[in-house]
Protein backbone atom coordinates (compact mmCIF):
# COMPACT_ATOMS: atom_id res chain seq x y z
CA UNK A 1 0.00 0.00 0.00
CA UNK A 2 2.65 2.54 0.97
CA UNK A 3 4.64 1.67 -2.20
CA UNK A 4 1.52 2.44 -4.25
CA UNK A 5 1.26 5.85 -2.64
CA UNK A 6 4.93 6.61 -3.27
CA UNK A 7 4.95 5.81 -6.98
CA UNK A 8 1.69 7.65 -7.63
CA UNK A 9 3.41 11.04 -7.32
CA UNK A 10 6.23 9.72 -9.57
CA UNK A 11 3.69 8.74 -12.22
CA UNK A 12 2.03 12.09 -11.93
CA UNK A 13 5.36 13.88 -12.05
CA UNK A 14 6.40 11.97 -15.19
CA UNK A 15 3.07 12.68 -16.86
CA UNK A 16 3.28 16.28 -15.86
CA UNK A 17 6.83 16.63 -17.25
CA UNK A 18 5.88 14.91 -20.50
CA UNK A 19 2.83 17.14 -20.89
CA UNK A 20 4.80 20.28 -20.15
CA UNK A 21 7.46 19.45 -22.70
CA UNK A 22 4.83 18.49 -25.29
CA UNK A 23 2.88 21.69 -24.75
CA UNK A 24 5.96 23.83 -25.17
CA UNK A 25 7.04 22.04 -28.33
CA UNK A 26 3.55 22.09 -29.80
CA UNK A 27 3.07 25.74 -28.96
CA UNK A 28 6.32 26.74 -30.62
CA UNK A 29 5.49 24.64 -33.68
CA UNK A 30 1.99 26.05 -33.93
CA UNK A 31 3.26 29.59 -33.50
CA UNK A 32 5.82 29.05 -36.25
CA UNK A 33 3.13 27.57 -38.49
CA UNK A 34 0.70 30.45 -37.98
CA UNK A 35 3.42 33.06 -38.45
CA UNK A 36 4.54 31.44 -41.68
CA UNK A 37 0.96 31.23 -42.96
CA UNK A 38 0.33 34.90 -42.25
CA UNK A 39 3.60 36.10 -43.77
CA UNK A 40 3.28 33.87 -46.83
CA UNK A 41 -0.39 34.82 -47.15
CA UNK A 42 0.44 38.51 -47.19
CA UNK A 43 3.14 38.00 -49.81
CA UNK A 44 0.77 36.00 -51.96
CA UNK A 45 -1.93 38.66 -51.70
CA UNK A 46 0.49 41.40 -52.74
CA UNK A 47 1.67 39.30 -55.63
CA UNK A 48 -1.88 38.67 -56.84
CA UNK A 49 -2.71 42.34 -56.65
CA UNK A 50 0.45 43.15 -58.58
CA UNK A 51 -0.45 40.69 -61.33
CA UNK A 52 -3.93 42.15 -61.59
CA UNK A 53 -2.46 45.65 -61.66
CA UNK A 54 -0.05 44.87 -64.44
CA UNK A 55 -2.73 43.27 -66.59
CA UNK A 56 -5.17 46.16 -66.19
CA UNK A 57 -2.43 48.73 -66.77
CA UNK A 58 -1.32 47.01 -69.97
CA UNK A 59 -4.87 47.10 -71.29
CA UNK A 60 -5.35 50.76 -70.39
CA UNK A 61 -2.52 52.23 -72.43
CA UNK A 62 -4.53 53.22 -75.50
CA UNK A 63 -7.45 54.70 -73.54
CA UNK A 64 -5.02 57.01 -71.76
CA UNK A 65 -2.98 57.73 -74.89
CA UNK A 66 -6.08 58.84 -76.78
CA UNK A 67 -8.07 60.31 -73.89
CA UNK A 68 -10.95 57.87 -74.19
CA UNK A 69 -12.71 57.85 -70.82
CA UNK A 70 -15.46 55.47 -71.81
CA UNK A 71 -12.94 52.82 -72.79
CA UNK A 72 -10.96 53.39 -69.58
CA UNK A 73 -14.08 52.89 -67.48
CA UNK A 74 -14.87 49.73 -69.39
CA UNK A 75 -11.42 48.31 -68.77
CA UNK A 76 -11.61 49.09 -65.05
CA UNK A 77 -15.02 47.43 -64.84
CA UNK A 78 -13.26 44.11 -65.50
CA UNK A 79 -12.14 44.36 -61.86
CA UNK A 80 -15.62 43.15 -60.95
CA UNK A 81 -14.09 39.69 -61.28
CA UNK A 82 -12.10 40.29 -58.09
CA UNK A 83 -14.63 41.03 -55.33
CA UNK A 84 -11.92 42.15 -52.89
CA UNK A 85 -11.09 45.21 -55.00
CA UNK A 86 -13.06 48.04 -53.40
CA UNK A 87 -11.86 50.89 -55.60
CA UNK A 88 -9.63 51.62 -58.56
CA UNK A 89 -8.72 54.61 -60.70
CA UNK A 90 -6.72 55.62 -63.71
CA UNK A 91 -4.81 58.91 -63.64
CA UNK A 92 -3.46 60.67 -66.72
CA UNK A 93 0.18 61.61 -67.28
CA UNK A 94 -0.34 64.81 -65.27
CA UNK A 95 -1.77 62.88 -62.31
CA UNK A 96 -5.37 63.97 -62.86
CA UNK A 97 -8.16 61.48 -62.18
CA UNK A 98 -9.26 60.08 -65.52
CA UNK A 99 -11.55 57.13 -64.77
CA UNK A 100 -12.83 55.46 -61.63
CA UNK A 101 -14.19 52.09 -60.52
CA UNK A 102 -16.83 51.49 -59.39
CA UNK A 103 -18.71 54.38 -60.98
CA UNK A 104 -20.30 55.31 -57.66
CA UNK A 105 -17.14 55.38 -55.55
CA UNK A 106 -17.01 58.64 -53.55
CA UNK A 107 -14.11 61.07 -54.04
CA UNK A 108 -12.72 60.54 -50.53
CA UNK A 109 -11.88 56.90 -51.20
CA UNK A 110 -9.52 57.64 -54.09
CA UNK A 111 -6.30 59.58 -53.54
CA UNK A 112 -5.97 62.98 -55.25
CA UNK A 113 -2.61 61.98 -56.64
CA UNK A 114 -1.62 58.37 -57.15
CA UNK A 115 1.52 58.35 -54.96
CA UNK A 116 4.66 56.26 -55.31
CA UNK A 117 4.67 53.17 -57.53
CA UNK A 118 4.45 49.84 -55.74
CA UNK A 119 2.20 47.56 -53.74
CA UNK A 120 1.83 47.88 -49.97
CA UNK A 121 -0.29 47.19 -46.93
CA UNK A 122 -1.92 50.16 -45.27
CA UNK A 123 -4.00 50.38 -42.11
CA UNK A 124 -7.29 49.15 -43.52
CA UNK A 125 -6.46 48.21 -47.08
CA UNK A 126 -3.94 46.89 -49.51
CA UNK A 127 -3.05 49.41 -52.22
CA UNK A 128 -1.20 49.23 -55.48
CA UNK A 129 0.15 51.92 -57.79
CA UNK A 130 1.17 50.72 -61.24
CA UNK A 131 2.62 52.84 -64.06
CA UNK A 132 0.75 52.69 -67.36
CA UNK A 133 3.06 52.75 -70.33
CA UNK A 134 3.80 51.08 -73.62
CA UNK A 135 7.25 49.50 -73.61
CA UNK A 136 9.84 51.88 -75.02
CA UNK A 137 7.78 55.02 -74.57
CA UNK A 138 7.02 57.71 -72.03
CA UNK A 139 4.61 57.07 -69.19
CA UNK A 140 0.99 57.52 -70.17
CA UNK A 141 -0.54 57.54 -66.72
CA UNK A 142 -1.03 55.59 -63.50
CA UNK A 143 -3.31 52.87 -62.19
CA UNK A 144 -4.40 52.82 -58.55
CA UNK A 145 -5.94 49.74 -56.92
CA UNK A 146 -7.39 49.37 -53.45
CA UNK A 147 -8.22 45.97 -51.99
CA UNK A 148 -9.87 45.10 -48.67
CA UNK A 149 -8.09 42.92 -46.12
CA UNK A 150 -10.90 40.40 -45.74
CA UNK A 151 -8.94 37.62 -47.41
CA UNK A 152 -5.98 38.20 -45.09
CA UNK A 153 -8.25 38.28 -42.03
CA UNK A 154 -9.80 35.01 -43.10
CA UNK A 155 -6.37 33.45 -43.66
CA UNK A 156 -5.18 34.54 -40.21
CA UNK A 157 -8.35 33.24 -38.56
CA UNK A 158 -8.20 29.88 -40.28
CA UNK A 159 -4.52 29.33 -39.60
CA UNK A 160 -5.04 30.23 -35.92
CA UNK A 161 -7.94 27.79 -35.78
CA UNK A 162 -5.93 25.03 -37.42
CA UNK A 163 -2.95 25.72 -35.18
CA UNK A 164 -5.08 25.66 -32.05
CA UNK A 165 -6.93 22.52 -33.19
CA UNK A 166 -3.73 20.65 -33.94
CA UNK A 167 -2.31 21.69 -30.60
CA UNK A 168 -5.34 20.47 -28.62
CA UNK A 169 -5.49 17.12 -30.43
CA UNK A 170 -1.76 16.58 -30.07
CA UNK A 171 -1.86 17.44 -26.38
CA UNK A 172 -4.69 14.96 -25.78
CA UNK A 173 -2.77 12.29 -27.67
CA UNK A 174 0.38 13.18 -25.71
CA UNK A 175 -1.51 12.90 -22.43
CA UNK A 176 -2.89 9.44 -23.14
CA UNK A 177 0.35 8.22 -24.63
CA UNK A 178 2.36 9.50 -21.67
CA UNK A 179 -0.01 7.83 -19.21
CA UNK A 180 0.47 4.47 -20.97
CA UNK A 181 4.23 4.79 -21.43
CA UNK A 182 5.04 6.00 -17.96
CA UNK A 183 3.31 2.92 -16.54
CA UNK A 184 5.81 0.77 -18.43
CA UNK A 185 8.63 2.71 -16.77
CA UNK A 186 7.29 2.87 -13.24
CA UNK A 187 5.83 -0.70 -13.01
CA UNK A 188 9.15 -2.64 -13.44
CA UNK A 189 10.58 -0.42 -10.68
CA UNK A 190 7.92 -1.63 -8.25
CA UNK B 1 -48.47 117.27 -79.96
CA UNK B 2 -45.58 118.15 -77.78
CA UNK B 3 -46.57 117.23 -74.28
CA UNK B 4 -42.97 116.89 -73.14
CA UNK B 5 -41.25 119.94 -71.79
CA UNK B 6 -37.70 120.51 -73.08
CA UNK B 7 -36.30 119.40 -69.69
CA UNK B 8 -38.08 116.05 -69.74
CA UNK B 9 -37.17 115.51 -73.38
CA UNK B 10 -33.47 115.95 -72.54
CA UNK B 11 -33.75 113.52 -69.65
CA UNK B 12 -35.56 111.01 -71.89
CA UNK B 13 -32.81 111.25 -74.53
CA UNK B 14 -29.88 110.75 -72.08
CA UNK B 15 -30.92 107.27 -70.79
CA UNK B 16 -31.44 106.14 -74.41
CA UNK B 17 -27.94 107.27 -75.36
CA UNK B 18 -26.46 105.57 -72.29
CA UNK B 19 -28.29 102.38 -73.13
CA UNK B 20 -26.94 102.48 -76.66
CA UNK B 21 -23.36 102.96 -75.48
CA UNK B 22 -23.70 100.18 -72.92
CA UNK B 23 -25.15 97.88 -75.56
CA UNK B 24 -22.29 98.67 -77.93
CA UNK B 25 -19.60 98.04 -75.31
CA UNK B 26 -21.27 94.80 -74.21
CA UNK B 27 -21.45 93.69 -77.81
CA UNK B 28 -17.78 94.36 -78.43
CA UNK B 29 -16.81 92.69 -75.16
CA UNK B 30 -18.88 89.59 -75.92
CA UNK B 31 -17.34 89.34 -79.36
CA UNK B 32 -13.84 89.56 -77.91
CA UNK B 33 -14.58 86.95 -75.26
CA UNK B 34 -16.11 84.64 -77.84
CA UNK B 35 -13.06 85.08 -80.02
CA UNK B 36 -10.66 84.41 -77.15
CA UNK B 37 -12.79 81.51 -75.96
CA UNK B 38 -12.76 80.00 -79.43
CA UNK B 39 -9.03 80.44 -79.55
CA UNK B 40 -8.61 78.69 -76.21
CA UNK B 41 -10.69 75.72 -77.38
CA UNK B 42 -8.82 75.71 -80.66
CA UNK B 43 -5.46 75.70 -78.89
CA UNK B 44 -6.26 72.73 -76.71
CA UNK B 45 -7.74 70.81 -79.67
CA UNK B 46 -4.49 71.33 -81.60
CA UNK B 47 -2.55 70.28 -78.54
CA UNK B 48 -4.64 67.12 -78.14
CA UNK B 49 -4.19 66.22 -81.81
CA UNK B 50 -0.45 66.83 -81.55
CA UNK B 51 -0.19 64.43 -78.62
CA UNK B 52 -2.32 61.86 -80.43
CA UNK B 53 -0.05 62.05 -83.46
CA UNK B 54 3.00 61.11 -81.51
CA UNK B 55 1.12 58.52 -79.45
CA UNK B 56 0.11 56.71 -82.62
CA UNK B 57 3.75 55.64 -82.90
CA UNK B 58 3.32 53.44 -79.83
CA UNK B 59 0.41 51.52 -81.30
CA UNK B 60 1.55 51.03 -84.90
CA UNK B 61 4.06 48.57 -86.25
CA UNK B 62 5.88 49.57 -89.40
CA UNK B 63 7.17 46.82 -91.71
CA UNK B 64 10.59 45.53 -90.63
CA UNK B 65 12.34 46.89 -93.73
CA UNK B 66 11.67 50.52 -92.88
CA UNK B 67 12.44 50.09 -89.21
CA UNK B 68 15.71 48.33 -89.98
CA UNK B 69 17.90 50.90 -88.24
CA UNK B 70 16.78 50.87 -84.63
CA UNK B 71 18.29 54.32 -84.08
CA UNK B 72 16.79 55.99 -87.15
CA UNK B 73 14.48 58.86 -86.25
CA UNK B 74 10.75 58.31 -86.49
CA UNK B 75 9.47 61.09 -88.71
CA UNK B 76 6.16 62.84 -88.19
CA UNK B 77 5.43 64.96 -91.22
CA UNK B 78 2.95 67.76 -91.83
CA UNK B 79 1.84 68.22 -95.43
CA UNK B 80 0.46 71.72 -95.97
CA UNK B 81 -0.18 74.44 -93.38
CA UNK B 82 0.87 73.66 -89.82
CA UNK B 83 -2.20 73.90 -87.56
CA UNK B 84 -0.41 72.86 -84.38
CA UNK B 85 1.08 76.20 -83.38
CA UNK B 86 4.27 74.70 -82.01
CA UNK B 87 2.45 72.11 -79.92
CA UNK B 88 3.72 69.24 -82.03
CA UNK B 89 7.35 70.31 -81.73
CA UNK B 90 6.90 70.75 -78.01
CA UNK B 91 5.24 67.37 -77.58
CA UNK B 92 7.91 65.62 -79.59
CA UNK B 93 10.91 67.19 -77.87
CA UNK B 94 12.99 64.56 -76.12
CA UNK B 95 10.55 61.77 -76.89
CA UNK B 96 11.69 58.43 -78.18
CA UNK B 97 10.15 55.21 -79.37
CA UNK B 98 12.50 52.59 -77.96
CA UNK B 99 15.84 54.04 -79.16
CA UNK B 100 14.41 56.05 -82.05
CA UNK B 101 14.11 59.80 -81.55
CA UNK B 102 10.94 61.48 -82.84
CA UNK B 103 11.31 64.37 -85.27
CA UNK B 104 8.87 66.70 -87.01
CA UNK B 105 9.24 67.61 -90.71
CA UNK B 106 7.16 70.01 -92.71
CA UNK B 107 6.41 69.46 -96.39
CA UNK B 108 4.88 71.83 -98.91
CA UNK B 109 4.71 69.45 -101.82
CA UNK B 110 3.89 65.78 -101.94
CA UNK B 111 7.05 65.05 -103.92
CA UNK B 112 9.11 66.16 -100.91
CA UNK B 113 7.68 63.35 -98.81
CA UNK B 114 10.45 60.77 -98.93
CA UNK B 115 11.10 58.97 -95.65
CA UNK B 116 8.12 59.58 -93.43
CA UNK B 117 6.40 57.40 -90.91
CA UNK B 118 3.37 59.43 -89.87
CA UNK B 119 1.97 62.05 -92.23
CA UNK B 120 -0.58 64.61 -91.15
CA UNK B 121 -2.40 66.03 -94.16
CA UNK B 122 -3.49 69.52 -93.32
CA UNK B 123 -6.82 71.22 -94.06
CA UNK B 124 -5.06 73.35 -96.63
CA UNK B 125 -4.73 70.26 -98.83
CA UNK B 126 -8.38 69.25 -98.50
CA UNK B 127 -9.14 69.40 -102.23
CA UNK B 128 -6.10 67.33 -103.11
CA UNK B 129 -6.67 64.56 -100.55
CA UNK B 130 -7.67 61.98 -103.13
CA UNK B 131 -4.62 62.51 -105.32
CA UNK B 132 -2.34 62.60 -102.27
CA UNK B 133 -3.70 59.31 -101.02
CA UNK B 134 -3.40 57.79 -104.49
CA UNK B 135 0.23 58.87 -104.72
CA UNK B 136 1.01 57.46 -101.27
CA UNK B 137 -0.71 54.15 -101.93
CA UNK B 138 1.16 51.11 -100.61
CA UNK B 139 3.80 53.26 -98.93
CA UNK B 140 4.29 52.44 -95.25
CA UNK B 141 3.06 55.83 -94.06
CA UNK B 142 0.36 56.34 -91.44
CA UNK B 143 -1.87 58.98 -93.03
CA UNK B 144 -3.83 61.17 -90.63
CA UNK B 145 -6.12 64.11 -91.29
CA UNK B 146 -9.21 66.07 -90.22
CA UNK B 147 -10.50 66.17 -93.78
CA UNK B 148 -14.10 65.14 -94.31
CA UNK B 149 -14.54 61.44 -95.11
CA UNK B 150 -10.79 60.99 -94.95
CA UNK B 151 -11.08 57.39 -93.83
CA UNK B 152 -13.69 56.48 -96.43
CA UNK B 153 -11.47 58.01 -99.09
CA UNK B 154 -8.59 55.71 -98.16
CA UNK B 155 -6.85 57.61 -95.39
CA UNK B 156 -5.92 55.57 -92.35
CA UNK B 157 -6.90 57.73 -89.38
CA UNK B 158 -9.27 60.68 -89.25
CA UNK B 159 -9.65 63.06 -86.30
CA UNK B 160 -13.31 63.72 -85.57
CA UNK B 161 -14.08 66.46 -83.06
CA UNK B 162 -17.39 66.04 -81.27
CA UNK B 163 -18.46 67.71 -77.99
CA UNK B 164 -14.91 68.98 -77.36
CA UNK B 165 -13.56 65.44 -77.61
CA UNK B 166 -11.30 64.25 -80.38
CA UNK B 167 -12.42 60.82 -81.59
CA UNK B 168 -10.81 58.57 -84.13
CA UNK B 169 -12.07 57.01 -87.33
CA UNK B 170 -9.84 54.29 -88.68
CA UNK B 171 -9.83 52.48 -92.00
CA UNK B 172 -8.15 49.15 -91.23
CA UNK B 173 -8.01 48.14 -94.92
CA UNK B 174 -6.03 51.27 -95.68
CA UNK B 175 -3.63 50.38 -92.87
CA UNK B 176 -3.24 46.93 -94.29
CA UNK B 177 -2.59 48.40 -97.75
CA UNK B 178 0.19 50.47 -96.27
CA UNK B 179 1.69 47.34 -94.66
CA UNK B 180 1.10 48.76 -91.21
CA UNK B 181 -0.12 46.75 -88.23
CA UNK B 182 -2.36 48.70 -85.89
CA UNK B 183 -2.61 47.51 -82.29
CA UNK B 184 -5.99 46.11 -81.29
CA UNK B 185 -5.86 48.50 -78.32
CA UNK B 186 -6.00 51.40 -80.77
CA UNK B 187 -8.61 49.82 -83.03
CA UNK B 188 -11.09 49.20 -80.24
CA UNK B 189 -11.16 52.91 -79.41
CA UNK B 190 -11.99 53.99 -82.93
CA UNK B 191 -14.94 53.88 -85.25
CA UNK B 192 -13.87 51.49 -87.94
CA UNK B 193 -14.65 52.58 -91.45
CA UNK B 194 -14.42 50.93 -94.83
CA UNK B 195 -14.09 52.54 -98.22
CA UNK B 196 -17.39 52.34 -100.11
CA UNK B 197 -17.59 49.66 -102.74
CA UNK B 198 -15.76 47.02 -100.66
Amino acid sequence: MTMRLRDLPIRRKLTAILLLVSTLVLFLTAAAFVTYQVVAGRQAMLKNLATLGRVIAANSTASLAFANEADAREILSALKAEPHIVAAALYDAKGRLFARYPASVPDGVLPLQPGADGYRFEATAMTGVEPVLQPGSARLGTLYLQSDLAALARAVRSSLAIGAGVMVISLLAAYFLSRTLQRQISEPVL
Amino acid sequence: MAPLTPGIARRARRPAATRAVVAFITGVWLALVARLGAQAVHASEAQVKAVFLLNFAQFVDWPPATAADSQAPLIIGILGDDPFNGFLDEAVRGERLHARPLVVRRYRRLEDVKACDILFISESEDERVDEILAALKNRPILTVSDAANFAQRGGIIRFVTAKSRVRLEINPDAAQGAHLTLSSKLLRLADLVTAPGR
